[in-house]
């Protein structure tokens, strides 16, 4: 049994604390998802190279859900899918400001796929930046399937691409197939299929979203006094209304009014018959774009009348087959629609429909949509209150309330809630006289408090009647047992409907409580809410096929200061980064050019300057720049242009710390030269230039190259200024070199230019260089060069005999070594003649032969002496050619690799031209 | 920037400007006094980067990141005119939101008539701000008492959060125990015993769980300590919430027995007049809920004072959070401000 018990602990799952907290996250997340009442549209961004069908996907898509065609797609589409749910489609350029943007919008990505052609980089780049922005829902498409006209092939294809898609996205990731284009549009049952999957989906919370809100604007209308009026749904969370708004890509600007506007496609709620939506309920907003034969422009409605499709009946002759079924079949009913009707009549006007316009009050040409003033419902109804309210407090005040100074306002009966509200907010007036947060109350008699008693545990103390202790505690138990039985009889499944049904109502409440405080106009947006935004002096242009998104500037995010961050280089991205180059980040809802130096963190915890970022690992960056909380993801690119000739996104990263200073240290070794040595004391000079450095650096760590460590003393007179006095752990030599290793705190620039659609950015070194023609800096002191060393000679080691003798025996000389003295006696004993034993022939043969052999030797000696000379003379010869040829080639190369840079960037400016 | 004209209490605003990191502006008619200065330069010696300008007319304070210095020990005198937990009372706010754990020695008062003892900050205000931020560790030690002269020093460590929780506290539920600290300095160490005595004698008609301490200071060397003593007492209520009040002894109340009575009837009138938390720190409540994650928070309290409204008052221009009044509860979705000066690995 108990090894059994073991085996289940060990098997119990362990949860790591950031596993929890991710949990714990996405738990709450979902639960306040619940809580909100009504959802913002699902935001399903359409990304895909060029070519690929992202329009048609779009047009496809609407035409599935309502029935309608898009002529001409520009900005969101919003359509009701069903009922409850809303979806808004935008389409993504391919330009790298509008990817990043929408990438961190979107709540499902669509990413097109062009299978003729296969992956794309912007189809990489998109993914990192999906990434990198908190990934949301991404479902892939894989178009232009027609291409492959082999089952084979095409099966291959399919395989491959879900395979590498898969990997790419890490996860289970849809990848849908589109077949051939039928009338322009993709195949009916297709489409089906995806819409299906688009409104089954459950959207993953993104933790920025979650904490940001934000407007996609639909439309905008630029007024005479340049104000400019922003229309969309409030997505992400509730907004609170705050008096400045950041217009991503364009800046901050200050709000001039802020209110809540019918909606355009309202969620159904009341009506329980059908599932279905009928013909009537099927949505289109696409204010920007033209749909069927309506365009809405910022000061009038147009209505295009393509010849052969919308002629007058009478004059009906030619139709083209295709684009005309419907109309026919129009045509055979009797009565004709109510739009067929009104077009045909605004054909046979005579005047035009300004006047008309003019002459009939409430011209509604779609519904929810009016051309005139939208009409703020909630805020009439908020202002009817409230000036209710204030009668109130008025006839109120009149009566009892006077606020006396520095004292305390009881809430009583005869003060209203409502009045305190209006007290504080809406009366400005000072009330506070002394700096002082403590209340000192005035006591009363100690008898006036005795009806307090029932605020205590011992209550009912004194007042209640007496208690019979032994029946309370019987009827006390008597309770527990009947519950107990009552619970038994109940059954689990009985519990688990309780537990259900009080965590419907607890949600109930909360939401209620949400409600309360949304309703009760303190500033707060509902996400799902259609608002309408105002904003005076907003100058900057608008592109009408970039995405708009206007997000509230949070507490404390739109300072600017430090951020320190952990970055590594894309492996895609060809070149390292360098130090104080400039760069292009995206970081929150802004997109900025800064100047990031980059550092390594030793483990003394000190930021290290590295010039380059590395090439495979990370590391962490400083740079300028709006504050974003911990965690976020960032983008750095290092250009904006279109050209897609290598991958754009050049480093991503998250965000660590934030702060006004960091001290990033850069190494710097001083050196010196000993200029006098006594024992383990040496006179330094060149390290520093005056005494005052020295005073400066006293007691500081100094090193030979040998290793010898030592302390800088005093500065000293000898010598020249700055030379000081030093001891080290041994003598050093003159030869020796002396280093002291310091830090210097590296300057981070303070730089910040957020990109706008008119921005200038700063210029790179080498885009510098390469525009004024100016060849990277050469100098001949760095190059390398043959080091010639003198071997040194060392004077023999010689043993003092008194240390000789105290050795021990392994160490000691075991032949023993003879002294000087010694050594001559044995050369002359050696030298003396000894008494020959030679005969007189003996001794002429040995002088013949001695005489003989000293000839030989001088012969040989005078041989070698030539042979030497001819040697040297030959060294000599090769020695100089070998220099010359050396010195030859190196100005040769010099030569060469300037010739090649000159080329190079004469090259460029003609491929510029 | 912000710009506030004859505010009094310009301690909240420069506590919501450094929590939001907004500049601002605050014009005077006159001076307000010395402790101004003090608070400005507590407030820079936390924050890096933080921007100061003062002249006879007003200030503009640019606030930076609270640092804490890297978690170094800190000394700081507080001066004489105020007392310590005037300026703790932002402090310990501030603390909840640094880089660094905040670890500071302060000098000066610890009870006066003008403020809230060190003590009531200890047994009450701490375990509010908790009820805010469960995973708060925090210490702070009284370890020499200043009546007056501004002999007293206090120790504080407190540790950094993410994020202030949000918390609805609408039941507070019947008081079951109360404590207190009795404390005084040169005088006779029976005094402090006939205030207890007489705080007793009042609550032995409510409740017997009533335990009050008494810590009278100890003569040291080199220090001259001024005569003065006070109580400071805490109810603590069946839900874990705490109401306190404080009583010294003064001109008027000069009489142990008095002073021990008085102490104990203030306490009752709170009890009585005020809802989850007491009127004198009811103010920091609503501005931890107004800076809380984004969720809904509630607060019943009773009695609202003058300094509370003007306090509402700056949490709305600055950090944009207007209170929902109905019926004594206050509630309101925070602005979901998150320690963006906090290090992560």
């Amino acid at each position: 049994m108990s090894d059994s018990e073991e085996e289940q602990v060990k098997q119990a799952p362990i949860i790591k604390p950031h596993q929890k907290q991710q949990k714990d996250f996405y738990a709450e997340q979902l639960q306040a998802n619940e809580e909100a009442e009504s959802q913002a549209p699902l935001l399903v961004v359409v990304q895909g190279p060029k070519g690929s069908g992202k329009t048609t996907l779009i047009k496809s898509l609407v035409k599935h859900y309502t029935g309608q065609k898009i002529k001409k797609l520009v900005g969101p589409v919003t359509v009701r899918s069903n009922k409850q749910h809303r979806v808004t489609f935008v389409e993504c350029p391919s330009d790298i400001n509008a990817m990043s943007d929408l990438s961190k919008v979107a709540d499902l990505a669509l990413i097109l796929i062009d299978a003729s052609i296969g992956f794309e980089m912007e189809t990489f780049e998109y993914l990192s930046l999906l990434n990198n922005h908190g990934f949301p829902n991404v479902m892939g498409v894989l178009t232009h399937i027609d291409f492959f006209k082999d089952n084979k092939q095409l099966r291959k294809t399919r395989k491959k691409y879900k395979k590498r898609f898969e990997y790419e996205t890490g996860g289970n990731y849809k990848l849908f197939y589109l077949q051939a284009l039928k009338n322009e549009y993709y195949l009916k049952q297709d489409i089906h299929n995806l819409a299906r999957f688009i409104s089954i989906i459950k959207i993953a919370p993104v933790r920025w979203k979650t904490e940001h809100p934000f407007i996609l604007a639909d439309r905008y209308e630029q007024g005479k006094d340049n104000t400019t009026t922003f229309y969309g749904y409030v997505r992400g969370c509730t907004y609170r209304l705050n008096d400045r708004i950041h217009f991503v890509g364009q800046g901050d600007y200050y709000i001039d009014s802020f209110e809540e506007v019918l909606d355009p496609v309202e969620i159904i709620t009341n009506q329980k018959k059908h599932r279905s939506l009928k013909d009537t309920e099927k949505l289109v907003y696409a204010p920007m774009s033209s749909v069927g034969a309506l365009t809405i422009d910022a000061t009038a409605g147009y209505i295009t009348i393509p010849q052969p499709i919308f002629t007058d009946k009478n004059k009906f002759v030619n139709i083209e087959e295709q684009e005309d079924e419907e109309i026919e079949e129009q045509e055979q009913e009797q009565e004709l629609p109510e739009g067929v009707r009104m077009v045909r009549e605004l054909q046979q006007l005579t005047e035009g429909i300004d006047k008309q316009l003019e002459e009939e009050e409430d011209v509604q040409l779609l519904e929810g949509f009016d051309l005139e003033e939208e009409k703020p419902i909630k805020k009439k109804i908020n202002q009817q209150q409230i000036q209710q309210q204030r009668e109130l407090v008025r006839l109120k005040n009149r009566v009892n309330v006077k606020i006396e100074n520095g004292t305390v306002m009881p809430i009583t009966d005869t003060l209203l809630a409502t009045d305190l509200h209006e007290l504080i907010y809406q009366n400005k007036t000072g009330i506070n006289e002394f700096d002082s947060v403590r209340y000192i109350a005035k006591v009363q008699e100690r008898e006036s408090y005795r009806e307090i008693k029932e605020l205590f545990v011992t209550g009912f103390y004194g007042q209640t009647d007496v208690v019979d202790l032994e029946n309370l505690e019987k009827q006390i138990e008597e309770e527990q047992l009947e519950e107990e039985q009552e619970q038994e009889k109940k059954g689990e499944n009985q519990k688990e409907k309780d537990d259900n049904q009080n965590q419907k109502e607890n949600q109930q409440q909360r939401q209620q409580l949400v409600n309360q405080l949304t309703n009760s106009n303190l500033g707060l947006y509902k996400k799902g809410t259609y608002v309408k935004i105002v904003i005076k002096d907003f100058s900057s242009s608008i592109k009408d096929d970039y995405p708009m998104i206007l997000a509230r500037s949070e507490v404390g995010e739109d300072n600017l200061g430090f951020i320190k961050i952990r970055i590594k280089k894309h492996r895609w991205h060809s070149n390292i980064l360098k130090s104080n180059d400039p760069i292009i980040i995206s970081l929150g809802w802004r997109r900025f050019q800064t100047i990031p130096i980059y550092c390594v963190q030793d483990p003394n915890d000190r930021l290290r300057f590295v010039k380059y970022t590395p090439e495979y690992d990370y590391c962490y960056a400083i740079f300028y720049g709006n504050f974003a909380p911990q965690g976020t993801g960032l983008v750095c690119t290092q250009s904006l242009s279109n050209k897609l000739s290598k991958f754009r996104i050049a480093a991503t990263g998250v965000v660590l710390e934030m702060n006004h200073q960091f001290d990033v240290m850069k190494k710097l070794k001083l050196v010196g030269e000993p200029f006098k040595v006594i024992k383990n004391t040496a006179f330094i000079k060149g390290m520093f230039n005056s005494s005052l450095e020295v005073a400066k650096f006293q007691g500081g760590l100094i090193k030979t190259v040998s290793g010898l460590r030592g302390h800088i003393k005093k500065p000293s007179k000898l010598g020249p200024d700055g030379s000081f006095r030093a001891t080290f752990e041994d003598k050093i030599q003159m030869s020796d070199l002396v280093f002291c290793r310091t830090w210097v705190r590296m300057h981070i620039e303070r730089f910040y230019r957020l990109i706008t659609s008119n921005v200038k950015l700063m210029k790179t070194m080498w885009e510098l260089r390469q525009e004024k023609q100016i060849p990277l800096e050469f100098k001949p002191d760095s190059t390398y060069q043959d080091q010639e060393r003198v071997p040194v000679k060392f004077a023999p080691l010689r043993i003092p005999n008194n240390l000789q003798q105290n050795l021990p025996f392994e160490s000691k000389e075991k032949v023993k070594s003879l002294s000087f003295r010694e050594r001559l006696r044995q050369q002359v004993e050696k030298n003396l003649p000894v008494k020959s034993n030679m005969t007189d022939k003996e001794k002429e043969v040995y002088s013949l032969i001695q005489r003989l052999n000293t000839i030989k030797n001088e012969k040989e000696k005078k041989r070698e002496q030539k042979d030497i000379q001819k040697q040297k003379v030959k060294k000599a010869q090769i020695k100089g050619q070998k220099q010359h040829l050396e010195e030859g080639k190196r100005k040769y190369k010099q030569q060469k690799q300037k010739d090649k840079f000159i080329k190079q960037v004469k090259k460029q400016q003609q491929q510029q031209q | 920037m912000i710009s506030f004209q004859q505010v009094i209490n310009f301690r909240e605003i420069l506590l919501c400007s450094t929590l939001s990191e907004r500049p601002v502006k605050i014009e005077f008619s006159q001076y307000p006094g010395p402790h101004l200065q003090t608070m400005l330069k507590l407030l820079q010696l936390i924050q890096t980067g933080c921007k100061i300008d003062v002249n006879t007319k007003g200030i503009i304070y640019i606030p930076g990141i609270i640092t804490n210095q890297d978690g170094m020990l800190q000394t700081y005198n507080c001066g004489v005119d105020r007392s310590i937990s005037y300026y703790l009372e932002i402090l310990l706010i501030l603390s909840l939101f640094g880089k660094a754990p905040l670890n500071i020695e302060l000098n000066g008062i610890t009870n006066d008539q003008t403020d809230q003892s060190v003590d009531s900050i200890i047994n009450a205000y701490i375990p509010l701000i908790k009820k805010f931020a469960p995973e708060w560790e925090v210490s702070l030690k009284v370890t020499r008492r200043g009546f007056q002269a501004g002999t007293g020093t206090v120790i504080l460590h407190s540790k950094p959060i993410r994020q202030i929780q949000a918390t609805t506290l609408i039941e507070r539920g019947p008081i079951c125990k109360i404590r207190g600290v009795c404390s005084g300095s040169k005088v006779a160490p029976n005094l402090l015993n006939r205030v207890v005595s007489q705080c007793r004698n009042v609550f032995n008609d409510y409740i017997p769980d009533v335990w009050v301490h008494t810590d009278l200071q100890k003569s040291q060397k080199g220090v001259e300590f001024q005569s003065g003593y006070a109580v400071s007492l805490v109810g603590e209520s069946t839900n874990g919430l705490f109401i306190s009040c404080d009583c010294e002894y003064s001109n008027e109340l000069n009489d142990p027995e008095k002073v021990g009575e008085t102490a104990a009837l203030r306490l009752l009138d709170e009890i009585k007049n005020s809802g989850c938390c007491d009127t004198t720190q009811q103010q920091y409540a609503l501005l931890l809920m107004a800076v809380s994650q984004r969720k809904v928070s509630q607060i019943k309290l009773g009695r609202i004072s003058t300094h509370t409204i003007e306090t509402l008052r700056i949490i709305r221009s600055i950090l944009g959070v207007t209170f929902n009044v109905e019926e004594s509860v206050f509630s309101c979705i925070g602005c979901g401000l998150i320690n963006l000066s906090r290090l992560t690995q």
